[in-house]
Formats: structure tokens, sequence, C-alpha cells
């Protein structure tokens, strides 16, 4: 199969997706995302991590905490189904242009 | 939600080398996208039949369902067979046809080395779906998590 977007991929997990939502308030600490997603903070800190790594979420240090953001340039989960739709539609496209017309 | 705003998201660019003339690739692209359009994503309710483009500036851009019911999707903005087309694309985050949402789909088709026709896709304006990160969130929560997983299992294996 074709190349997966990485957003799409993390956007797969549900709660992933609530910490993206939480996250599509405002900007939040890792200890505070914690607080309003029923997983452990070690598994919030993983789970931001996936994110980070797809393009759809920041981080700054702020003091001694990191604060997460949505990543204002960054693939949103839009982009992200749209980018992987158009990877499928075209390599379709593309094997159908090359079938000889004739066949 | 004004965050929304902020965020600008890149337009999504495609490079391709076709192996077929500028003029096949025209044809398949705007004449026989039904063929191959991935078909799990049908607007409709009803499984696809197959999906029009009229080839002229202004053209619809339309699904038509095994039922006989059909969807608009968008418009045709410039036709230059061979070399370009470009469609505007009107399905909301909610695949919905909104016909004040105007998004941009730019396809050229030039003769590449070798016989080869490069082809470049863009799709833009997409700041203009506005802020439907909420509903496509929902609707992943809804019906798409097991065709997300399905492409994260196989990502993965």
């Amino acid at each position: 199969m074709a190349n997966v977007s990485p957003a799409l991929v993390a956007l797969s997990d549900p709660t992933r997706r609530l910490i993206f939502e939480r996250l599509s308030a405002g900007p939040m600490a890792v200890a505070d995302v914690a607080r309003t997603v029923p997983v452990s903070r070690p598994a919030v800190s993983q789970h931001l991590k996936v994110l980070k790594a797809a393009g759809l979420v920041r981080d700054e240090a702020e003091g001694t905490r990191r604060i997460y953001h949505i990543d204002p340039a960054g693939l949103g989960p839009l982009r992200a189904w749209l980018d992987q739709h158009w990877d499928r539609a075209l390599a379709a496209f593309q094997t159908l242009a090359e079938q000889d017309p004739s066949s | 939600m004004t965050a929304q705003l902020a965020i600008k998201p890149a337009p999504i660019r495609k490079r391709l080398e076709i192996k077929a003339s500028p003029e096949r690739a025209f044809e398949v692209f705007t004449g026989a996208m039904g063929q191959w359009w991935p078909a799990s994503h049908s607007v409709l309710g009803a499984p696809r039949k197959t999906v029009v483009i009229e080839p002229q500036v202004g053209g619809r851009w339309y699904e038509i369902a095994e039922d006989g019911s059909t969807c608009d999707w968008g418009d045709v903005a410039a036709w230059e067979p061979p070399h370009r087309v470009l469609l505007i694309w009107r399905l909301n985050s909610e695949f919905r046809y909104d016909a004040a949402l105007t998004t941009e789909v730019e396809v050229r088709f030039e003769p590449g080395p070798d016989g080869v026709t490069v082809m470049e896709f863009e799709h833009r304006g997409l700041e203009n779906f506005g802020p439907g990160s909420d509903k496509l969130l929902e609707g992943m929560n809804q019906g798409w998590g097991e065709i997300l997983e399905g492409f994260a299992e196989t990502a993965a294996a």
C-alpha cells in the first residue's frame, strides 16, 4: 500500500484525537492536557510526541513547563486526509492513464 | 473558532511522471474520473456510478450514484486541453457541497523526457475550509476510525 500520512496514523488513535481536540481550544501544558483525558501523564506525553512527529502540534518551553499547541503552519487533519486521498486517487489515475487504451 | 483562522494550510502539491501522452492523461483525468476515484469515499449514500466533468469553463463537476441521484462536487474554472484544467472543489470538511466554498484543484500535463508526461497537481485554498477540523475529527470518531485504523495497521506491518 502507498505511504500513509503520518498525520493520519497519528489521528487514527482515539485518545490522540481527543488530545488534538483539547489543543484546538488553545495551548496547554502537558500536565493540563493530562488532567482532561482519561489516560496517565506518561501516556499523554507519548501521545504528544506522536502528534508532534506527525507535524500536527508544536511545543515550547515556558520556564520548566512544555506548552503544546496546534502547529499553525502545519498539517491539520483535513489537509492530512486530503493529502492521503489525493495520493490514492492520483496513483489510481496513473495506473489507468498508463494502460493501453486499445486493451 | 478564531484559532482556526491563524492556520493557513499549505497547498497539497504532487508531481507524477505518467507514461502516456498529455492528451491521454488529460482525457483520463477529466473524462474517466469515475473509473479511478477511490470507491470508498462516495459523497452520496448510494454507491457511485460515475463522475462527470462537463468539458467547458463553467461546466459542472458531479457524481452520479447507482440509483441515479447526483451530487455536485464543484465546477470547471479553466479548460485548456491537453495541458491544463482548473477545477473548483466545493465539498466541505463534512463532504457536503457548499456553493460558497472555493478551493482550487489545478492540474497541468506537460511533455517530459523520453515520452513521459509530467503531471503537476495542486489543491489550494485549503484555508477556505474554515473551522472544519472539529467536524472532521467527529467524523473520524464516528466512522472513519475504522478506515484510519486499517491504514495504521497496514503502515505498521
